[in-house]
């Protein structure tokens, strides 16, 4: 099979300036290990039981708190569904119970770090970018110049930002136009991927739990 | 007018190079533009909205109704800038505006002349109506827009950029004055997020305008070294809160660049803040009012308390020999830091008594107390030369012998209006408060925005610092319970206050009880207390008609200085109280706030958010020419060199018909619909029936609005027991999913189905023409794609390039077609690895309006049929829709009005000549008058390769009886008419042999 196509990578450096300071932003590209959508109705939490098992997820979790597996983030993006990013395809989880989606290839992230990062994103997005307000592990679903995403909190500075694939390229030049007073820096496929995958321990795929 | 040798905030040692209309000014660091034109002499610097009557310096602050001024050069210049409280840099380059050839001599001075005929209403009732029709009226409207009005925006690109930013806190308090920075005080102390903002370049507010080194210093150096080491504190200067919103949401501009010399390249020009904060606190001050009388408008009439900051921040004496009259106390002691500063004052106190305490203030400066009188008017012209100054009675009328003062300055106080707009945008009509003649907030409880201060109608100085700080202590007790403020800061004495003994006359009439010449009551648009007086009369007696009529309160300063001399006048005409005329509605913004600002960086090719396709580098890169069709960016056509739109969709069309074309539908609506009763959801959401759909195959299906008209179309595969694929129109694609939605979460709640967007998941593209079967063949591997096994509406699960992809056998041009669906990151794989294969077959890409021709030679419905006034019937389906089960739309398409069988009804034109008819053309049976009700209308329009001439796609009139009729096409636009013949809409391949093949 070819290799998934990063959706921004020829087209960073044309978007952004190349100012680079202590101040600047790096903005990267990666995609998702898999996304998966479960959904459930009022009995979602018995319905996926077997599948957050198998991911080593205790639970739905909480909206707007990530949740980590063994494998597995899991993002409650709604009362009745759960975002799974995972290596592992969650298809035959689907039963009468349980609608299993595949949206791998629907979202690409954009990953925003530096001391300005939280500067930048109060730019694009009415929601509270304060310490405090969005802490490491939080996540919100916001839009950015209309588009609506998903923003992860990965570390003091640093943020992953779930794009729609076809929205990407714009989203991705209106923060690099919102970073460009401190400067943008580009971290290129290969280091991003590289970054990304010494940072994501990948394992055998979960089996499906039988009763 | 003149710089003090000595005073004055201003830094000395920083004199800065700034110029008005090309003459330099005496301008130090500290000045605004008004500090530094009174301090070089300048007492004519504007001219008025109307009447073009010389204007000077009136205020010193937002208020300002006169001074506007446009400031900045070529790309970089604005008009109507308050002069006020434009901060003055090195090269600052400002003009007068509105006045030709300039301020000081005005040509379109001969309005003032022409005053009398020019009142409250003139326009209306000399231009609309002696002629027939608005033309005459439009012809006059441009001739007095370029009379009157005030300046003229540029028409460069304004090269600077301007930024939005969200911010978010425990109390955000709004005004720097001394009650706002004890509010900042104790909420900082108590250690919640707080952010105090302030329009002004320097915290301070009012306290800025007492004398250097005076108690108010000591405080204000006390107060903001302790708030600068507050961490939880932000202070946010030259930035003002223009609106209140919802949800304690407050709108305010911050002012980044415009007071350097030139933009700096990493920050914005402004910068617009969005500010949700769990408590507020509104500390912004009050405005002093205006007295009314002749000439109240002259250069050299000023706000009493303004003529105070220009010397005690400014260090600028406005006038040498000053008059100042008063209705308060709060004038006593401009008076007496202007005779302190060197001017020679009288005091026209408009009440008959003085009172010890203020009569003190003015002995013991010098100032002569006039007690009982008033100015009645004003004599000069571009400056005032002297005062007439008259006895007053309690009714504000002259009685006894007039005194002639001569003076440059006339020094007015007619009370204060607490600055309360903010407070009415969100909470709306204030209380009229009876001892201080103004509007207060109404105090409330528990409400997230407290006013204190004078905002909320206190005087003095001990008063707004201690209601400050226990406001401040108090927001951040309901955001932490044990929050401690300690103590609240000494207070420091202040002069006496407005009220409680101030007197309600606002006007000075002579003893006829007329204002002597013209006595402006709202300065700013031109409208004089005769115009007020000439709208009652009229019958434009509520206080909203009267704005309207006579114009007062609008323009940049939203009737800051005007309204409550209005609201007195009306409520006397009326025989009634203030508080029963009421108020006219406050509305954001505060202060004029430029586009640009509103903008942030939505500008520019970040417009709006622009929608790409999977496979859009593709076409870029093969020169297709790109078309947007909302959001999305579509190949239109792919130009052979030098080739037409036309040539080039002709080309692409016919290729199709005899060989095979791909055409990227990426933009086509996915929507995944799952759970066990999905098939009832697509019963109840599409006109035909979805219960009998086996999996791997598909249906075409029609969506209704509940008003029965037609709403979208699309085809939707079954992948799995619950699982199903829906397709929607590239237009509708978002208004189906949140119908879906909100059905789902409504009306159905009965039904267990989600349903997701996959449009972003998927890219699709469309195979047509007769060597699709085979290339698809060579192309795809894993299911079997031969006539016999896989025939039209069934899917197939396959792998191109090794990508999984899903294909659909379903056509819309008529064509043996199949639409192929493939994960978005394989798109591009997907979509070059078919075109490899292609080659043999003659596989030629093609763009939208080829895929339209295709389309309307077929006659399959889209967009401008589906335009929400057609109904099955119209589009010949009415036979889709089942009778067995209830839809959306199914009782009211039964309504009679979309059952008359007369109603336009899709039909297929063959259109005569060498020329095609444009959509929207009208429809008319030839021989029949080219007006009024047509009996049809155009929607799709095309040059049909197959058929080798113009065709079209109408609804028409009884049109299912009239095939073999001629009808004329009119387009009223471009005055042409066309010949065509009613067909059949279904001009290629009827049977449908080729798309079932």
């Amino acid at each position: 099979m070819v290799e998934r196509a990063l959706f921004l990578s020829d087209h960073h450096e044309a978007t952004t300036t190349r100012v680079t300071t202590e101040s600047s932003l790096l903005m990267s590209e990666r995609l998702p290990a898999g996304l998966w959508q479960l959904a459930g109705w009022d009995n979602f939490q018995s319905a996926a039981m077997s599948a957050l098992t198998a991911l080593g997820l205790e639970n739905l979790g909480a909206f707007g708190t990530l949740q980590h597996g063994k494998e597995a983030r899991g993002f409650r993006i709604a009362p009745d569904r759960l975002w799974v990013e995972t290596v592992h395809d969650l298809s035959h989880f689907f039963t009468d119970e349980l609608a299993v989606l595949d949206l791998s290839h629907s979202r690409t992230i954009i990953n925003l770090q530096g001391r300005h990062a939280r500067d930048v994103l109060a730019q694009v997005a009415a929601i509270d970018f304060s310490v405090t307000g969005f802490a490491v592990g939080d996540f919100r679903q916001t839009g950015i110049h209309g588009v609506g995403v998903l923003i992860l909190c990965c570390g003091r500075d640093e943020f992953e930002i779930y794009v729609p694939v076809t929205w990407a390229r714009t989203t991705w030049q209106y923060l690099a136009t919102c970073a460009a007073p401190w400067g943008v820096e580009i971290e290129h496929k290969q280091e991003a991927l590289k970054r990304h995958l010494t940072s994501t321990t990948r394992a055998q795929p979960p089996e499906k739990e039988t009763s | 007018m003149m710089r003090l040798p000595i005073g004055g905030r201003i830094d000395r040692e920083s004199p800065i190079s700034v110029t008005f209309d090309g003459r330099p000014l005496n301008a130090f660091k500290g000045d605004t533009l008004a500090s530094a034109l009174l301090a070089s002499g300048e007492s004519v610097v504007a001219r008025s909205f109307k009447y073009h009557r010389p204007r000077g310096v009136y205020s010193a602050g937002v208020e300002e109704p006169s001074a506007l001024v446009h400031v900045g050069q070529g790309d970089r210049s604005e008009p109507n800038a308050r002069a006020t409280t434009t901060e003055v840099f090195d090269g600052l380059a400002s003009n007068g505006q509105n006045a030709w050839p300039n301020v000081g001599f005005d040509i379109g001075a001969i309005n003032d002349v022409l005053s009398p005929v020019l009142g409250a209403g003139f326009y209306y009732k000399t231009f609309i109506g002696p002629m027939r029709g608005t033309g005459f009226w439009m012809f006059c409207e441009k001739l007095i827009r370029q009379a009157a009005g005030m300046g003229r925006a540029g028409t460069q690109a304004d090269p600077d950029t301007y930024e939005r930013r969200y911010g978010f806190c425990d109390v955000l308090i709004i005004g720097g004055g001394i009650a706002g920075l004890s509010a900042a005080l104790s909420a900082g102390r108590a250690g919640v997020d707080t952010i105090l903002v302030d329009q002004d370049f320097v915290l301070g507010g009012a306290a800025l305008s007492d004398p250097v080194d005076g108690p108010s210093d000591a405080w204000l150096k006390a107060t903001l070294t302790e708030l600068h080491t507050l961490q939880n504190v932000r202070i946010l200067t030259r930035t003002t809160a223009f609106g209140a919103y919802d949800g304690n949401t407050y709108g305010l501009v911050e002012s980044c660049t415009d007071h350097m010399p030139r933009s700096n390249a990493t920050l914005p020009r402004q910068r617009t803040w969005i500010i949700r904060a769990k408590r507020s606190i509104l500390a912004t001050g009050a405005i002093e009012r205006p007295l009314i009388f002749g000439g109240n408008d002259r250069p050299g009439v000023m706000l009493a308390h303004a003529a105070q900051t220009y010397v005690n921040r400014y260090g600028v004496l406005p006038g040498k020999r000053v008059v100042v009259v008063t209705n308060n106390d709060s004038a006593y002691e401009v008076a007496a830091t202007l005779a302190n500063a060197g001017a020679k004052v009288t005091l026209a106190d408009l009440r008959p008594e003085p009172y010890a305490e203020t009569a003190l203030i003015a002995s013991q400066a010098g100032v002569e107390v006039l007690s009982g009188h008033g100015v009645v008017s004003v004599i000069g012209r571009s400056g005032v030369s002297a005062a007439r100054i008259v006895p007053v009675g309690p009714d504000g009328r002259a009685f006894g012998d007039e005194r002639r003062i001569d003076c440059d300055l006339v020094a007015v106080s007619g009370g204060w209006s607490p600055t309360l707009h903010l407070w009415s945008h969100i909470h709306g009509k204030p209380s009229y408060q009876n001892d201080a003649f103004c509007f207060v907030p109404v105090a409330s409880r528990g409400e997230r925005l407290v006013p204190v201060g004078s905002a909320a109608g206190a005087c003095a100085a001990s008063e707004c610092i201690a209601l400050g700080f226990a406001a401040g202590h108090e927001a951040a007790m309901t955001i932490d319970p044990e929050a401690r403020s300690g103590d609240a800061p000494e207070v420091f004495p202040s002069g006496p206050g407005w009220y409680p003994r101030m007197s309600p006359l606002w006007a000075i009439f002579n003893d006829a009880g007329k204002t002597v010449g013209k006595a402006f009551v709202d300065i700013q648009h031109d409208v004089k207390l005769t115009d007020i007086d000439q709208a009652i009369d009229e019958g434009f007696v509520s206080v909203e008609h009267l704005k309207r009529y006579t114009t007062s309160g609008m323009a940049t300063d939203q009737g800051k200085l005007s309204n409550i001399s209005v609201l007195t006048r009306l409520a006397e005409r009326r025989g009634a109280k203030v508080p029963a005329i009421g108020t006219t509605t406050f509305r954001p913004p505060f202060t004029p706030v430029s586009i640009g600002a509103l903008a942030g960086h939505d500008t520019g090719a970040h417009f709006a958010a622009t929608r790409r396709t999977p496979i859009h580098d593709w076409h870029d890169s093969q020169g297709a020419v790109m078309t947007e069709a909302g959001a999305w960016m579509r190949p239109w056509y792919y130009p052979h060199s030098g080739e037409t739109l036309r040539n080039a969709y002709i080309r692409e069309a016919g290729h199709v018909r005899t060989h095979v074309g791909i055409v990227d539908v990426s933009t086509l609506g996915k929507i995944a619909v799952q759970g066990p009763d999905a098939a009832e959801f697509l019963n109840r959401i599409y006109v035909n029936g979805w219960k009998t759909l086996a999996i791997g195959r598909l249906r075409y299906g029609i969506m209704l609005r509940e008003d029965g008209f037609v709403l979208d179309d699309g085809a939707t595969a079954r992948l799995g027991e619950h699982d199903y694929f829906m397709s929607t129109t590239t237009a509708n694609a978002g208004k189906i999913l949140s119908m879906a939605e909100h059905l789902l979460q409504t009306a159905w709640r009965d039904l267990r189905v989600h349903v997701t967007s996959v449009t972003d998941q998927l890219a699709a593209m469309a195979i047509a023409g007769p060597n699709a079967r085979a290339l698809l063949q060579e192309a795809s591997t894993g299911a079997d794609l031969s006539r016999q096994a896989f025939p039209n509406n069934h899917f197939a699960e396959a792998q191109i390039a090794g990508c999984p992809v899903r294909i659909h056998r379903m056509s819309y041009s008529g064509e043996l077609a199949y639409e192929v669906y493939s994960p978005s990151g394989f798109a591009t794989a997907v979509w070059q690895s078919l075109l490899n294969h292609g080659e043999k077959h003659g596989l030629q890409p093609y763009g939208t309006e080829a895929m339209g021709s295709l389309r309307i030679e077929k006659g399959h419905i889209a967009g401008p049929e589906i335009d929400g006034r057609t109904t099955l019937d119209d589009l010949g389906m009415g036979r889709m829709a089942s009778g067995k089960k209830p839809f959306v739309g199914s009782v009211l398409r039964g309504r009679p009005l979309l059952r008359d069988a007369s109603r336009p009804c899709l039909v297929g034109l063959e259109v005569e000549g060498e020329a095609g008819a444009k959509p929207g053309s009208l429809l008319f049976a030839p021989g029949k008058p080219h007006k009024g009700l047509s009996e049809g209308w155009v929607s799709s329009t095309t040059y049909s390769p197959a058929l080798g001439g113009y065709i079209a796609l109408a609804l028409l009139q009884n049109g299912a009886q009239r095939h073999g009729e001629t009808v004329d096409i009119v387009d009223l636009l471009a005055n042409t008419v066309l010949s065509a013949k009613v067909v059949s809409s279904q001009f290629f391949d009827p049977e449908g042999e080729r798309q079932n093949g």
